[in-house]
């Protein structure tokens, strides 16, 4: 059974579906040292722009059937704070996410750590939308 | 300094804005390692929280809170194996798994 459907049959009538999900927008990094923020560059994220587009369009796709409707929406940044660029590396492949940035970037990066240093800030814009369960039976072609 | 996630609460603070989970049965999809189930356990009433990543559920288990470790329940499960009842949950959390 496709995920969002087992996820609204174990929902109580007006049960709630909160989405915490990533932009389909490049993170930012920045490098902040005493009191101030150096922004490097982005993150290139292109393939997971079309996964999350995909997933909106799955999510959307159940709300049309009746299935879910749209509260409210939050958007925010998530930030993560490195002590060094290989923190970051190495948190990034243990997660299975991809790294993919310019290496002048992840050089700038480690030079302005060793000369000054501070830390590495990963910014990471970020959707939140509640979800109000519906009692549509999903007769719109939903999977 | 070691690695660290929303230093300043903002994530939290958001997703208390969305949804009251006071005394809620909370179901989340794609746990991790319980970096979100912190951020919303106190209130509700109880977690079932599921990742396919085995690995990562362990970590979530070690690392769980005293005051959290009898109203949550990690599994290394994906939404489709739980054996709940339909209607069981009044919230469930799609935690960057969409």
């Amino acid at each position: 059974m496709d995920a969002l459907r087992r996820i609204h049959k174990c929902l109580k009538p007006d049960g709630v579906l909160l989405d915490v999900h990533p932009q389909p927008q490049n993170s930012q990094i920045e490098i902040w040292q005493d009191g101030l923020t150096h922004h490097l560059g982005e993150i290139d994220q292109r393939e997971d722009h079309v996964e999350i587009e995909a997933a909106r369009a799955h999510l959307w796709s159940f709300e049309q059937g009746g299935l879910f409707a749209t509260q409210k929406q939050g958007f925010f940044e998530l930030l993560e704070h490195h002590p060094t660029v290989e923190s970051w590396q190495e948190k990034w492949a243990e997660e299975g996410y991809r790294l993919v940035a310019e290496p002048e970037l992840l050089d700038s990066a480690n030079e302005l750590l060793r000369s000054g240093g501070g830390e590495l800030v990963i910014r990471e814009p970020v959707r939140a939308t509640s979800l109000r369960r519906l009692d549509g039976d999903g007769n719109h072609d939903l999977p | 300094m070691s690695f660290s996630v929303d230093r300043d609460g903002v994530e939290t603070a958001i997703i208390h804005d969305l949804v009251d989970f006071d005394g809620m049965r909370v179901l989340e999809v794609g746990c991790g390692n319980g970096r979100l189930t912190w951020r919303y356990g106190n209130e509700a009433s109880e977690v079932v929280a599921l990742d396919v990543n085995e690995a990562k559920i362990k970590e979530a288990v070690d690392a769980c809170p005293v005051e959290l470790r009898a109203k949550v329940t990690f599994r290394a499960a994906d939404v489709n194996s739980l054996d709940t009842g339909d209607d069981s949950f009044d919230i469930a959390i799609l935690s960057y798994s969409l």
